[in-house]
This record gives structure tokens, sequence and C-alpha cells, in this order.
């Protein structure tokens, strides 16, 4: 939870456009702006969730801000400490130069959704735990095996374990592993793209409670990008949903899940199936699909399967505009 | 004493297959591997009434998907076998029955749809191309009727514009128009019984309602059964009449709809309700089963369960079976009544880990 209100980062306008291929003949290449213009704050301890459908640009907003793909625009400023004397400056994170990046990812670590992809599987658990600390210098090798074993036991794996392969661990028990990994640099930022996402719910259930259990230990801020309103809803302070590579709302949780103000929050929210058969529910069913991001339409991207669009959604892109409290809403309408 | 016990067990769970549209009694269906038999159905029992959505929950692994298969012997042969029991459709029993007249009642009666629909599509004919296929091997229709009844079931799903959709190859078509291209072709025929694996799992949220709507609406109008296999307990709530909750192989629990959700009696029905962040819910941690599902190779001998459980008594080295808790709801526990009468879900000292 969020106690001080200290700004760990701060992301403003930022945008990833894609070329795409294109015909020989095709004198303009298509472009796809999967990130256009997004800007967000994250507080140091705060969980600020990221949530949309496929396609939206929020996995490639999260790279963009570890700098593991270049931004087209915009800033994002990291406020940290890069040499490790415990004084924090602010960073601009898309102009830092190779060695102070090197420096700077030991502060933001990233933690995938399909953990069996992002470890090596011809290095033991205990070499995948170790290399980070090697690279970045911050363990003397005869202290290696220590905290291979301290961090191992802190992600609630068995020590003995730093001797398997990643095949030998069940699909939970490796994201364990992914975790452990990004924890060895002791991060401030953790970047966690769909952690749950290819896990059962029981096993899900486990993973959100050590994430918990670590951010309150470690003091950790996460960016949880993910599509699943109930995950976000649990583990987030504040939420940020988007829609064709755009923010459209941004609010503290319980607000933005009492109380959505933006018709694509109001839609996602109340197609989300909920455990209980005695419930009636007045669905909104959004029509149509998603537009193709290369040629989005005019105006407010949601404007084609909006029930509430007026004739200026059609020709003006409304702004980020606050409601009040922090609370965020990208719509004309509202 | 046990043999008999098990005998009064099977006859009871014998359903006068007439009743039932489907009726299935003691599937077993094992992998032969390298490791061993894999007994991925092992006893499953359950029947489902005409028009009636039965919705079969579980992890991956459990056999869910692969008890769905087996009613229409679509389990891959070898490493795959029916290694016993019978599948009654109507009065015929599926699992003898000769593959030509199996044929038959695929597609025709029994239609299935599944997770990822680009697989299902031939990539090199239009949607049209496909629908209308099946509509000419099942109903001896000529082409121009064929093609004219698959734009009428694009619309019938719910496809805008069908007739130029028609024309789209499979690659041209989003995720959710592929899944809503999938259920045409599977009415096509109308079926009696549709067996859909997961249909919405690889789908946006939104998307996932318009088609569980599309799915709702055809049942009204074709008076189709449904057997919905999924693992979001959601939208089992939102979908089935009656619930099958499978681990490990076998049915933990099955009841109707609403009973399962207001009295979950299985211990691992109530740890997977509990383990489900959902949207009305307040914080706190959630609930977890502890550890992992079972080898499906080495199944503990006794219940199968036991290792994750925290309720675990001696008589639990012994193999559970289905006991009736109420009409119509079966637990494979001994011990559902102190949980369910016991309070709280966790007790402070966890058998395993």
């Amino acid at each position: 939870m969020n106690q001080s209100s200290e700004q760990l980062l701060d992301v403003r306008d930022l945008k990833k456009h894609f070329s795409m291929g294109g015909g020989l003949f095709q004198r303009q290449k298509p472009v796809l702006k999967a990130v256009d213009g997004v800007s967000f704050t994250l507080q140091r301890g705060e969980t600020l969730g990221l949530v949309g459908e496929s396609g939206c640009g929020k996995t490639t907003a999260g790279r963009v801000i570890l700098r593991l793909l270049e931004p087209t625009a915009g800033t994002a400023t990291i406020t940290t400490s890069l040499n490790g004397n415990g004084e924090r400056h602010a960073y601009d994170i898309f102009s830092l130069k190779k060695e102070a990046l090197r420096l700077l990812r030991r502060q933001m670590q990233i933690v995938f959704q399909d953990p069996y992809g992002s470890l090596n599987p011809r290095m033991t658990v205990g070499a995948l735990l170790s290399e980070p600390l090697t690279v970045h210098n911050l363990t003397p090798k005869n202290e290696l095996d220590d905290r291979v074993t301290e961090l191992l036991t802190t992600v609630r794996l068995n020590p003995a374990h730093a001797r398997r392969y990643p095949h030998e661990f069940s699909g939970g028990q490796r994201q364990r592993i992914g975790i452990a990994r990004a924890l060895a640099v002791q991060p401030e930022l953790i970047i966690a793209d769909e952690p749950v996402s290819a896990l059962d719910v029981s096993i899900q259930a486990q993973i959100i409670n050590l994430l918990k259990e670590l951010q309150e230990k470690f003091q950790l801020s996460y960016l949880f990008i993910s599509h699943d309103l109930r995950v976000v809803k649990h583990i987030s302070d504040r939420v940020a949903v988007m829609y064709l590579g755009k923010i459209v709302e941004t609010a503290e949780k319980h607000q933005l899940y009492r109380q959505p103000l933006h018709p694509y929050t109001e839609a996602l929210l109340s197609a989300v199936p909920l455990p209980d058969p005695t419930l009636q529910r007045n669905r909104i069913i959004l029509t149509g699909d998603v537009p193709n991001p290369t040629a989005p339409p005019p105006g407010c991207p949601f404007h084609p399967r909006c029930a509430r669009a007026e004739a200026r959604c059609k020709v003006d892109v409304p702004a980020l505009e606050d409601k009040g409290d922090g609370h965020l809403v990208a719509c004309h309408v509202v | 004493m046990s043999l008999i016990l098990s005998i009064i067990n099977h006859q009871s769970s014998i359903t006068n297959p007439k009743d039932m549209l489907l009726q299935v009694n003691d599937l077993k269906t094992y992998f032969d591997t390298d490791e061993g038999v894999v007994r991925a159905v092992d006893g499953v029992s359950f029947g489902i009434e005409a028009g009636k959505t039965l919705g079969i929950v579980g992890e991956s692994g459990c056999g869910k998907s692969m008890t769905a298969y087996s009613i229409l012997r679509l389990v891959p042969q070898p490493p795959g076998r029916i290694a016993g029991g019978e599948i009654f459709f109507e009065d015929t029993n599926l699992l003898t029955l000769p593959d030509r007249a199996l044929r038959e009642i695929r597609g025709n009666d029994i239609a299935m749809i599944f997770q990822e629909p680009m697989t299902s599509l031939n990539p090199v004919f239009t949607v049209g191309e496909q629908i209308a296929e099946a509509v000419r091997l099942h109903r001896k229709a000529d082409r121009q009727t064929a093609w004219n009844r698959s734009v009428e079931l694009l619309e019938m799903v719910g496809i805008p514009l069908p007739e130029e959709r028609a024309k789209s190859y499979p690659h041209e078509l989003s995720g959710g128009m592929r899944q809503r291209a999938m259920i045409a072709m599977a009415i096509s025929c109308d079926p009696k019984l549709l067996i859909a694996d997961e249909p919405t799992t690889a789908l946006d949220v939104t998307i996932q309602a318009q088609i569980l709507d599309v799915l709702r609406r055809l049942q009204d109008e074709l008076g189709m059964a449904l057997i919905l296999i999924t693992h979001d307990l959601g939208v089992v709530a939102e979908m089935a009449h009656d619930v099958l909750v499978m681990y490990a192989g076998q049915v933990v629990e099955q009841t109707d709809v609403v009973t399962l959700f207001a009295q979950p009696s299985h211990p691992y029905t109530r740890g997977l309700l509990a383990s489900v962040p959902t949207l009305i819910m307040e914080e706190g941690d959630l609930a977890t089963i502890e550890g992992i599902v079972p080898d499906p190779t080495r199944y503990p001998a006794g219940c199968r369960f036991a290792p994750r459980c925290d309720f675990v008594v001696e008589a639990c080295s012994e193999p559970q079976r289905l006991q009736e808790a109420a009409t119509g709801h079966q637990v494979r526990c001994g011990a559902w009544k102190q949980i369910i009468e016991g309070g709280p879900l966790k007790t402070n000292e966890p058998i395993s880990q």
C-alpha cells in the first residue's frame, strides 16, 4: 500500500509507432500507433494496474518504459539512485546512455507472462539467479550460493531446487523463479506483464498473494499489466484503462470499479462474468470489434462502439480530464 | 463390504438413459505413455437433459476436455484409449457404434467447438465455403442452397454483412468473428447437443460476453443442450444449469448451479471458489489451495485431493466415492458434512505443503 506520496515514475505523452511492412508498390507504409500519447505517474510503493484488451498497447507501453523498445516520442522520468549510495535523482529514462542505462536496469525489472519462455532452459535455477548478481557486481562469488538460497526462500521455493532446470518445475513454480530473478538485483520498480494469466486459478491466487507480500517486504512499486479486471482489482491501488493506444480512464481502484465514468470502462466491467448464479445483471454488450490500429477511427477511438457517442466524438479527440479526486476520463460525454 | 457399497453406488448413479439426452456412465479414458498410464478420465458419470446446459469446470489436466473428446470419440488413438464405460446418446451407445454410424451422429446430432477457432478452420477456403461444405455433407443440399444456408447461419450468429463475410478467409476475421463462424458451422445441422471446449478462453472479455450471448440465444432458438467446458467459474455461474467439478480425472462434485455456489461441499470446490478474485469481494489475501495437481501417472491411492486438503482425516487414505449430499448433489468426500458445518475454509494447521 502506498503511504508516502513520493513519485517514482512519471510518464508523459509516450508514443510508440511501428511502421508496418507495406506492399512493394505501397508508397506510404501503414503506421501502427501501438501507444499513442500515454501519460501516468507511479508513486513509490504503489501498484498501478494497466488494463485493456489485446492490442490496446499495454504491453508495448511497459516495454518502452524499460527501454526494451525505443520510444517514438514522449518522456519517462524515474526518481531513483543509480550509484547505490541511496541518493535519489530524477533521470530521463529515454536519454540515458549505455553505462547509465545498465545501472538503471538494476532498478527496473520485468516479470513476463510465460515464465518458461523467459528462463534459459540450459541453465540451472541457481545459475539463472546468480547471473544478474554477477552482471551487476552485486554479490561476491563466495556469497552467491547464500544469496540464491535466500532468494528461493523469499519466493517460497525449496533452496535445494537450485540445482534443477526450469523444465522440472510446474507453471506456478516457474513464475516464482521469474519473480526471484527480478528480485535478485533489488529493484525499485517491477513491471509485471500478465504475470498470472497463464496459470490456473488456485495457482494464480498463490502468485498474487506472493507479489503483494513481496511488495510490502521490499517496498516495491508495480506496474501491473493485465487484461483481467478481477486480478487487477485485487492487486492495484490505482487503475488505468487503455483502449487503442490511449488511456481512457484512470482512478483510484475503488472509485473506478464502483463508479466507472468512461463508457468503455463501464462496458468492460459489465462484461466480466461474476461467480454468482443468482445475480441478474443489465449487461452492456459492446457491438463489433476493436478497430484496426493501423487505421484508427477519427475523433474518440471508442466512438464506433459507443452507445453514447455524439457528433463531436467523431471529430475531436477527447483529452484526459480530471473529474475530481484524480479521477481522469477522456470522454466528451461524461 | 466395499464391493457391495460400490455396486449400490454404481446402480444409483445410473439413471434410466431414456430420461437423458446424453448419459455417460463410468467413463475411463487412459493414455499409455513412457512414464506409465495417464488416467485422464477415471470413472466419470453424468447425464444431460435436452435443452439444458451442463458446465464442466476444473483446472488444466483435470480431464474435462478429454471427457468431451471421448463423447465424440475424438481422443487420439494411440496413445489414448477409452478403457471403459458407456456413453448413451438417446438410446445409442456411442462407444460401441461402428465408425460410419458415429460419423452420422457427429456434426448432425452432436457438434463441437474448440478454444482456438483458427486451428479448426481451413485457411485456404472462405468461411462461407466451409460452412456450405458442412451443410452439403450432412444435408445433401445442392451448392446454391448450401451457400444460402451458410449466409443465413452467419447472420444467426450475429456476423454483420453476412453475405460479404461469407467470402472472407479465416485470417481476415478477428478472433471473435472466427469463433462465431465456428459456431455457425456447428449449428448448421440443428444439433441436439453442442459441446463447447473453452469457447471464450482465447477471447477478450467484451468479445467473450458477445459469444456467450450468442450461445444463449441460439440455445433458446434451437432448443439444443450445451456442454460448456471452462476453467472460469464466472462463466459457469452465468451459463450453466448443472455443474460438474472435476479434479485429477474424477468428478468431485456435481449439482445444480445455484447449490454449487450457495453450498459448495467438496474442499476442492470451496478452495476454488475462494481463490478466484471477483469484482465484488473485499480486500485481503486470496485463499489459496497449496501445492500442485498430482502427477496423473501416480495418483494417490486414497482421496486424490488429500495431499492439498486442509481437512485430512484417516479415512482419506481410502479411495473416496461420490456421496449423496442432497438429492441431485453428489460429493466425493467422506467428510463433507463436517466441512460445511465446520465453518472456516482453512484450518490453522495445513496438513501438507
